[in-house]
């Protein structure tokens, strides 16, 4: 801007310049040749009369004016010449201004010198004798008088040029300025010429689309980071070469990373051979998935190729965390197994004794033992299967009754009192003690789980122990029972709650149970929404808390 | 940026992953079966040992490529010449696994008796401890697992002697031990020198890291 300002600023100047100086040239230039011619004329008039009345003398007493003045006869012989003898010059008769001035009785004419540098002025006039007098007056060239007015010239275009450098500096600076003063953050704010008004306008409407687009990315940005930052799968990106792009925080707390992984190849957050040929597959294009283990987890790695107009731009990894799903399925094929176990043992009884009653192999005497037998392991059957009809039943969820308001008091007698005999056969001391307290939820399993806790504290205790239930009201009831029997050894604490489980094999023969009650307690606490505290001291015995949710009103 | 170098170096670093996975593979593989005796899995170790193989040409050609073509200087040459060096630490790994797993494969379940199995079991969880860091401290570029990796080496050391120890006493004092006796001799032998491979890949973890030699 400032530059294309400049530049023709000064082609202005210059060529202003040169067409003033040439046209004032020229002019000057033709006033001062007709004033040359004028002069010459003027100067012959006053000198005729003279030689016409004196002939050559007169020339001879007057003061002679710087002209060559020359008489040339009608014959053209030079006859006199104020610069030079007249008998050395040439015959003048074929000079154009006396041939006029011979014909018409004046001439004039003008001769450039052989350096082009003078010019020479004739004038001729015709005297009355025939003669001709001729003044030349002779002059500078119009080239040498431009090349000797030439210094002052240049001298006036240096100034002239400086002074419109300095003008163009000043116009383009006032030009520019309110330009460079625009605030392109804010156009629409800034004052500038009329002409920028569309500019800015749409400026301003980019501006803002702009800064439309933007908040939509950024929008769009912190979705997708909430959403990978707070699912509990692992979430990883990477670019063709295997290197990593994009992953949440739950990918490094899966596979204990506490080290950079941005950039670095994907190899370096596992190295597992499935993971390998996870990341290895997708980039070959191809969807991959399958389960390995880190540690103490397992998990399930989807890899996906990622594709974008057709070219393979990475793949997605998600890795879930399928260790409690792979747990639950061992534990499910443990129960199967445990169930079927547990039915056999007694059946195996019952069909042994049976057959041998059948074959008449029995002794006499024997016979009821062996009846009081069959009778005894039926009646472990039925415990056990009913224990399985509870746990199925709790394991479906709530019961087809209402659940209902629950005095948790009053359930704490009925047990009591129908455990009375258990216990007295230990000699085994009861306590029910605490407030009433009620909660929402089923009687039924309210008491089962009632029954089942308080039956291990019985079970699993010395002759002559003590089992203290406590029942303490307030926002959230809690039972506590608590007995002084062998307790649990605190590595196997969180394992009593699994179906079948039972502490140890040889205790298990002289404690008849079916390893459900406690199962049947956590799966009951469960549909009510409670929680269980197990507290236990091995050898000093166990306390059971029951945290129930508040009633419901 | 030389981007083609910067290209190449990321290809040089995954290869070496791998193949530094693959010899964890192999010497976690032959650990496991050497305590739990598992026949299947010990024929992984041979494909492992042919893909390091295959692996440490491919580094090779790639790293000689890289100093032709890219002449690299400072912390490049060293990464490129630790590469260089390490391919070669990490082929021995996997030959003398795949040595381990074959002797592994003749000998009978009576390595279940032998006095000297529990300690050439831990010999063998220790060294392959070792692979598995020598290679956490290459992806991680971890001075200190580096060091730590160094400094472990004379716990398989003294297991070695301890596990020599054994064996002799074994072969003095019991007549049914003999054979199996040399050749968990020989395994141990074979651990001790994996052992010192894992603490050479750590040397050179820590000369691409900071040039010390």
């Amino acid at each position: 801007m400032r530059k294309r300002i400049f530049r023709s600023m000064l082609t202005i100047v210059v060529s202003l310049f040169l067409l003033c100086y040439g046209l004032i040239f020229m002019i000057l230039y033709q006033y001062v040749e007709k004033d040359s011619i004028g002069r010459l004329q003027s100067e012959a008039t006053y000198l005729a009369p003279g030689i016409e009345m004196q002939g050559v003398e007169y020339l001879k007493k007057i003061p002679l004016s710087e002209n060559r003045i020359s008489i040339v006869a009608n014959n053209g012989e030079v006859l006199y010449d104020s610069y030079a003898k007249a008998e050395t010059m040439e015959n003048h008769k074929d000079r154009e201004e006396i041939m006029e001035a011979l014909e018409k009785g004046e001439g004039q004419s003008e001769r450039y010198s052989s350096t082009l540098s003078e010019k020479t002025f004739y004038y001729a006039t015709k005297l009355n004798d025939g003669q001709v007098l001729r003044i030349a007056r002779t002059r500078a060239s119009l080239l040498t008088l431009m090349l000797s007015l030439s210094s002052p010239m240049l001298l006036i275009l240096v100034g002239e040029l400086a002074l419109a450098a300095y003008i163009a500096y000043k116009i383009s600076d006032d030009i520019v300025s309110p330009i460079n003063q625009m605030d392109l953050d804010r156009p629409e704010k800034t004052k500038t010429y009329e002409e920028f008004v569309p500019i800015i306008r749409r400026l301003t409407q980019q501006k803002k689309e702009l800064k439309d687009q933007m908040d939509l990315l950024e929008e769009q940005k912190i979705r997708m980071d909430m959403m990978t930052e707070n699912m509990s799968e692992g979430f990883l990106m990477i670019d063709h070469q295997s290197r990593v792009l994009s992953y949440n925080p739950a990918l490094l707390k899966l596979l204990d990373i506490d080290f950079p992984v941005d950039g670095e190849p994907a190899l370096i957050i596992n190295r597992d051979p499935s993971f390998r040929l996870g990341i290895e597959t997708a980039l070959s294009g191809e969807n991959y998935n399958a389960t390995f283990s880190f540690g103490t987890r397992v998990f399930q790695m989807f890899s996906s190729p990622v594709y974008f107009n057709q070219k393979l731009l990475g793949a997605v990894v998600l890795l879930v965390d399928i260790s409690e799903k792979a747990d639950r399925e061992n534990l499910r094929r443990e129960f199967t197994a445990n169930v079927s176990h547990e039915l056999k043992t007694p059946l195996t009884g019952i069909l042994g004794a049976a057959e041998l009653l059948k074959n008449n192999m029995v002794q006499p005497e024997d016979v009821l033992r062996f009846y009081d037998n069959l009778h005894q392991q039926a009646q472990r059957m039925i415990h056990l299967i009913e224990d399985l009809i509870n746990l199925s039943r709790i394991d479906e969820g709530a019961p087809a009754s209402q659940s209902e308001d629950v005095d948790l008091m009053r359930i704490g007698r009925e047990v009591i009192d129908e455990m009375e005999n258990v216990a007295e056969e230990k000699d085994i001391t009861l306590s029910l003690d605490g407030d009433n307290a009620q909660i929402t939820g089923y009687p039924t399993i309210v008491k089962e789980i009632f029954v089942n806790v308080i039956e291990n504290a019985i079970k699993y205790n010395t002759n002559g122990g003590k089992v203290a239930v406590y029942i303490q009201d307030g926002d959230h009831p809690v039972v506590t029972i608590e007995d002084d029997g062998i307790g649990i050894p605190i590595h196997l604490q969180d394992r009593v709650f699994e179906r079948f489980y039972r502490i140890d094999a040889s205790r298990s023969d002289k404690v008849r149970g079916s390893g459900l009650g406690l199962a049947i307690v956590k799966n009951g606490m469960n549909l009510h929404k409670g929680k269980i505290e197990l507290s236990s001291a091995y050898g000093k015995g166990t306390t059971v808390k029951l945290h129930f949710p508040a009633k419901k009103i | 940026m030389r981007k083609q170098l910067t290209k190449q170096l990321n290809i040089l670093n995954v290869d070496l992953i791998t193949m530094g996975a693959l010899c964890e593979d192999a010497i976690t593989t032959v650990t496991k079966c050497l305590v739990d005796n598992c026949r299947e899995e010990l024929v992984q170790v041979r494909q492992f040992y042919e893909e390091i193989n295959h692996l440490e040409k491919d580094i090779e050609s790639l790293a000689l490529k890289l100093f032709v073509r890219e002449q690299p200087v400072a912390k490049d040459l060293r990464i490129i010449s630790a590469a260089f060096k390490m391919i070669g630490d990490m082929k021995r790994i996997g030959t003398q696994a795949a040595d381990i797993a074959e002797i592994v494969q003749e000998i009978d379940s009576s390595i279940e008796e032998h006095p000297a199995r529990f300690t050439i079991g831990e010999m063998a969880e220790k060294t392959s401890a070792m692979v598995v860091r020598s290679v956490d401290s290459y992806v991680r570029q971890d001075e200190v697992l580096a060091n730590q990796v160094i400094e472990s080496d004379d716990l398989v050391d003294d297991l070695f002697i301890k596990v020599k120890n054994e064996l002799v006493h074994t072969l003095k004092t019991e007549s049914d031990h003999e054979e199996i006796s040399i050749q968990l001799l020989m395994i141990a032998k074979y651990l001790e020198r994996i052992g010192d491979h894992a603490v050479n890949i750590a040397q050179w973890v820590l000369f691409a890291l900071n040039g010390g030699y």
